[in-house]
């Protein structure tokens, strides 16, 4: 394939992050089916001195970049609490903070600590009732109009809210339903996310490939139509698509890759890739790169590659490189998806990147120039 | 090694005419939302904005 060699982007592991990933907590009220979440039913919590101790690191980083961003994501991150929350954060400046969250706390006095502290809000929801069905609570009753309240309560107050949807059974039936879904719910953006087999969740994610490029397809078409909705995944699909034809392609993806420092609520630093924080193998151990209340977060990012699992995932990138026509889109896939489809870091073709890059690039082109 | 066997040539792909009225159709709608700060998209950028654990689908500055 000509063009596989030519991407330059995505090779060792940035010094400096653009964002760390923090877990308050690691409690859900909510058991969905699909979820990953190894400890979602304790209410285990991370102490001021782990959030001050990524602060030391973090604030160096802001202030040298132009934005730098700290997302509470749990667990839910609401089920710490405001007060709790606000602790964790004050020790951080120049950042922005993210919140990622399912809504059923949301209600006005959560409304107006997110505007007061200015919190980006991400809000995960499935579509309507039936498809959110698997967002469940601990004794199996749908959480949906728990969601939708705490929907209502976003746009009562004016907060702004991206939307992040699990999709189980891509189609392009499912697409049609969807788009309309997010464009009434109030959302400025959509992000989708196929399911994907990760962590505890162990559901097959192989799914017939019309339907999943089909599913693509046809969010093109409803956003085209109608596009008031950031959509990223398309979006960005679209975006590639331009570069390419200018030649361009290059430019599109990082120059390396993301560390993404997910730091746990006991203060362990998971590197690279945030699924598999609270995870371990007999092959890998703990996943962990070091704990930030006993080494510096700078020193763990730099020395990202000493980790067994980290330098066999950058194997695997150039692996990919070397041999996939969408690396340059892609930049070599989640480890994650590696991980738990394969048992380990150095291959390539996952049924995840198969549904959410090789298909969502098929897809999108489809719907411009069906073959 | 697996490899990937749905991969065509994307550079030939890519080219129809139809892709280029659909990258221009988008452009539109991103000149369109940097033009309206008050539409509920505001404009181009950074997907981080929306989505900072969107990772490696990335159009923050090249570093
Ligand atoms: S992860 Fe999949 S789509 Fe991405 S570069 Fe590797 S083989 Fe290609």
């Amino acid at each position: 394939m000509a063009s596989v060699h030519r991407f330059t982007g995505m090779r060792g592991i940035a010094p400096v992050p653009s964002y760390v990933i923090l877990q308050p907590t690691t409690l859900c009220n909510l058991d969905c089916a699909y979820c990953y979440l190894p400890w979602r039913k304790d209410d285990r919590r991370m102490a001021p001195a782990v959030a001050e101790a990524v602060a030391q690191t973090v604030n160096r980083w802001a202030a040298e970049a132009g934005r730098f961003s700290v997302v509470w994501h749990g667990g839910e991150p609401t089920a710490t609490g405001r007060e709790r929350l606000v602790q964790l954060m004050a020790p951080f400046q120049g950042v922005e903070h993210h919140l990622q969250t399912n809504a059923t706390l949301v209600d006005d006095a959560w409304c107006d600590f997110f505007q007061a502290y200015d919190i980006h809000i991400g809000l995960s929801v499935d579509g309507p009732r039936h498809l959110t069905a698997q967002r469940v609570d601990r004794a199996g009753r749908e959480a949906y109009q728990q969601i939708m309240r705490g929907t209502d309560a976003l746009r009562r107050h004016g907060v702004p809210f991206a939307a992040l949807c699990v999709v189980s059974d891509p189609s392009p039936a499912l697409a049609r339903e969807l788009y309309p879904f997010f464009r009434e719910l109030g959302c400025y953006a959509l992000g989708i996310n196929i399911e994907e087999r990760e962590g505890v969740n162990t559901r097959s994610n192989a799914h017939a490939e019309d339907d999943v490029r089909g599913f693509w397809a046809e969010l093109t078409a409803a956003w085209l139509a109608d596009p008031a909705i950031e959509l990223r995944d398309v979006e960005f699909a679209i975006r590639y698509a331009g570069a390419l034809r200018r030649d361009e392609a290059d430019t599109v993806l990082p120059r390396q890759v993301d560390p993404i420092p997910t730091i746990a609520y006991d203060g362990a630093v998971v590197l690279v890739s945030p699924e598999l924080a609270g995870f371990s193998s007999p092959q890998y151990g703990d996943f962990s790169s070091g704990n930030v209340t006993s080494t510096p977060l700078s020193q763990i990012v730099a020395q990202a590659t000493e980790s067994r699992w980290v330098s066999e995932y950058l194997r695997g990138v150039e692996a990919c490189r070397d041999s996939c026509g969408y690396f340059g889109f892609c930049g070599g896939g989640h480890a994650a998806n590696r991980y738990f489809e394969h048992g380990r870091f150095d291959t390539t073709v996952t049924e995840h990147c198969r549904n959410s890059k090789i298909r969502l690039m098929e897809g999108v082109l489809d719907h411009a120039a069906p073959h | 090694m697996p490899h990937p066997t749905e991969a065509p040539d994307l550079a030939d792909r890519v080219r129809a005419d139809g892709v280029s009225a659909l990258v221009e159709a988008a452009e539109e709608i991103w000149t369109g939302r940097r033009n309206n700060p008050d539409a509920p998209v505001a404009g181009p950028r950074p997907f981080e904005d929306a989505f900072p654990t969107f990772y490696q689908f990335s159009n923050s500055p090249q570093r």
